[in-house]
């Protein structure tokens, strides 16, 4: 079952004007529910600007993005603000985490935005922070944990509000090689739970451990069969 | 969820609480600076007026009375402006008043109590409209006391009539015996290192009555209103002395006409007015530099976290509102501090002779919070325009 569906999708940076860059040409994709997707590409290729589309954070494009069946572009600004905060996770390349926050501040940030009660908050930040087992360091500030503690705190937070999908920026990127296996153990088990994974990346090894990889050259994309 | 909106706004001003003592501090600052500025011009503009208006053989110099207290009775001196100036067509003269001291028409005269030292019946003699000058017989009365009265309370008094001063322990019978005519020249001499004026005597008001001394007349609040400086000639060598020279116009004595007096107010009023812009400009500065800059600094360092906010689900409506919570705390708290400190330095400081205006407040207060605002505002707009997940990256 398709849960993410992109057709004919093109984004042009500075449209009509001399400096124009054709950053996503005609891409179409479909990835479905459950599945760890790889999108590869060098950098310039186009990959953030697809990841910017797909997280709903980038609405200037033409052609039609499907989350659920739903055309993105008929959606207001609260509803992409909703489905941002409850059916997708963000994971970036350098953790994209507050510093001079303690841990369970930033886990916590999605969940001042949902439904969630005040005080139900530090709970459910616990739970996640124990999935990770990270919960002794939720009151340090991280700035003190290490590249690994870090990119397990940007985990937590984008898995805070139980999303389906959880898209991640270079991941592994920051990381040394042990931390980086630790980190796609991470979200393979993340995978197996049921969560989509969809990862940006310029490593080729990531492909590996996914179900689906994609491949993004200046602005095309073609599948890759595994 | 607006609760919680609210919640994360509060936290946010907290967690930024010395930029935002800062920034109160110079809000605070930049507003006295400009009422204080603004209140001294529109004090000049307004004697300046006056003094215009005037014939130079009828003239009058007015400044306001100190140490008003500010807001309170911001209104009640516009109005009496208002009025002074709507009557001023009517008015023949006023003497000498260094210190408007405002009558509250229907409810109470504002009347100075002067005291006049016996000794000193042979050698001061101001003219008199109406009556008799103190005499050593008409002083010995116990039923009355005779006094003299200024020319402006001869609207409300005739010689031989009874005057009853109420608002202190006792009431106090007086008894007119004279009427000072109008003064069209003021008299100041120096002696001894100390310069006084004989227009001193009726610098607080216009209102004025001449009794012998009798301390139990010489109250700070009479009637509920605070009454003028005491002029006592007790010394008798010096104040002989100074009568002497007074009485010689010589040399060490000279006399300030009507018309030089204008002149001088003119050229003490630009030179006013010159040191009020350049505090006004001093303060814009700060303002725009001060205030501007430090808002919008610190909106970049709050960058990431908003653009996390708008990642996880914020979206730019509420981005706003936080803003919108932060400002409007920040910027109560600094009105509330101005109106105090302005408040306090007004009512505490004895040389502050300043126009205080409440209209000035609020047209200076909202102009630093257009200030405040349209910072923020471009801003919110300036990291609207980028995507999140650059400044997360920038950031990182």
């Amino acid at each position: 079952m398709s849960i993410l569906k992109l057709c004919q999708v093109n984004r042009t940076y500075n449209e009509n004007k001399s400096s124009e860059v054709r950053a996503l040409r005609d891409i179409n994709m479909e990835i479905d529910k459950g599945e760890m997707v790889a999108i590869l590409g060098p950098s310039g290729s186009g990959k953030s600007t697809l990841l910017h589309i797909l997280g709903c954070i980038d609405a200037d494009y033409h052609g039609t993005y499907l989350l659920y069946d739903e055309n993105m572009t008929m959606k207001s600004d609260k509803e992409i603000a909703n489905i941002r905060n409850k059916k997708l996770g963000f994971v970036l390349q350098e953790y994209g985490l507050l510093l001079d926050k303690t841990v369970l501040e930033n886990v916590s940030i999605p969940l001042w935005f949902s439904d969630c009660k005040i005080r139900y908050i530090k709970n459910k930040c616990l739970v996640i922070l124990k999935i990770l087992g990270i919960q002794d360091y939720y009151n340090k500030k991280v700035n003190e944990l290490s590249g690994g503690q870090k990119q397990r705190v940007a985990i937590a937070r984008a898995l805070v509000n139980d999303p389906d999908i959880i898209l991640a920026d270079e991941p592994t990127g920051a990381l040394d090689q042990t931390t980086s296996e630790e980190i796609m153990e991470e979200l393979r088990k993340l995978n197996q739970a049921g969560k989509t994974i969809i990862i940006v990346t310029h490593d080729p090894r990531i492909s590996e451990v996914c179900t689906k990889t994609f491949h993004i050259v200046d602005g095309t994309i073609r599948l890759i069969p595994n | 969820m607006i609760y919680k909106i609210m919640l994360l706004s509060y936290k946010k001003f907290i967690e930024t609480k010395l930029l935002n003592i800062f920034l109160i501090v110079q809000i605070v600052i930049v507003i006295v600076v400009l009422n204080i500025s603004i209140g001294k011009i529109q004090h000049s503009a307004f004697v300046t007026g006056i003094v215009h208006q005037s014939e130079i053989t009828k003239a009058y110099y007015v400044a306001p009375r100190m140490n008003t207290r500010f807001g309170l009775e911001a209104g009640l001196i516009n109005k009496e402006f208002d009025q002074l100036f709507a009557s001023l067509e009517n008015i023949e003269s006023i003497e000498a008043i260094n210190k408007l001291s405002f009558l509250i028409p229907e409810v109470a005269l504002d009347i100075a109590v002067m005291s006049y030292n016996p000794n000193m019946i042979n050698r001061i003699h101001l003219p008199l409209s109406a009556g008799n000058w103190f005499t050593k017989e008409s002083m010995d009365h116990n039923d009355f006391t005779p006094v003299i009265i200024s020319h402006s309370l001869s609207e409300y008094y005739q010689v031989g009539d009874f005057i009853t001063l109420h608002g202190m322990s006792r009431s106090h019978k007086l008894k007119v015996i004279g009427i000072l005519d109008q003064q069209d020249y003021y008299l100041s001499f120096q002696a001894a290192g100390d310069f006084m004026c004989i227009d001193e005597i009726f610098d607080r008001g216009k209102n004025v009555i001449l009794c012998p001394e009798k301390p139990e007349l010489l109250s700070d609040k009479l009637g509920g209103y605070e009454q003028g400086k005491l002029i006592y000639f007790d010394e008798k060598t010096q104040a002989e002395k100074n009568i002497e020279e007074l009485s010689s116009l010589k040399e060490t004595c000279y006399i300030n006409s009507i018309y030089e007096m204008i002149v001088n107010q003119r050229e003490t009023n630009r030179h006013d007015v010159i040191l009020q812009l350049v505090h006004i400009a001093i303060a814009v500065v700060l303002a725009l530099a001060g205030i501007g800059g430090t808002n919008a600094l610190a909106f970049i360092f709050k960058e990431k976290e908003f653009a996390l906010y708008f990642m996880c689900g914020l979206r730019w409506k509420w981005c706003v509102f936080i803003v919108a919570v932060k400002n409007i705390i920040l910027l109560i708290l600094a009105a509330i501090l101005s109106f105090v400190v302005l408040n306090y330095i007004t009512t505490r400081s004895p040389s502050m002779e300043v126009l205080y205006n409440s209209n000035n407040f609020i047209v200076t207060f909202f102009v630093l919070c257009s200030i405040y605002l349209l910072t923020s505002l471009s801003s919110i707009l300036r990291m609207y325009k980028k995507s999140p997940i650059s400044i997360i990256r920038r950031w990182d």
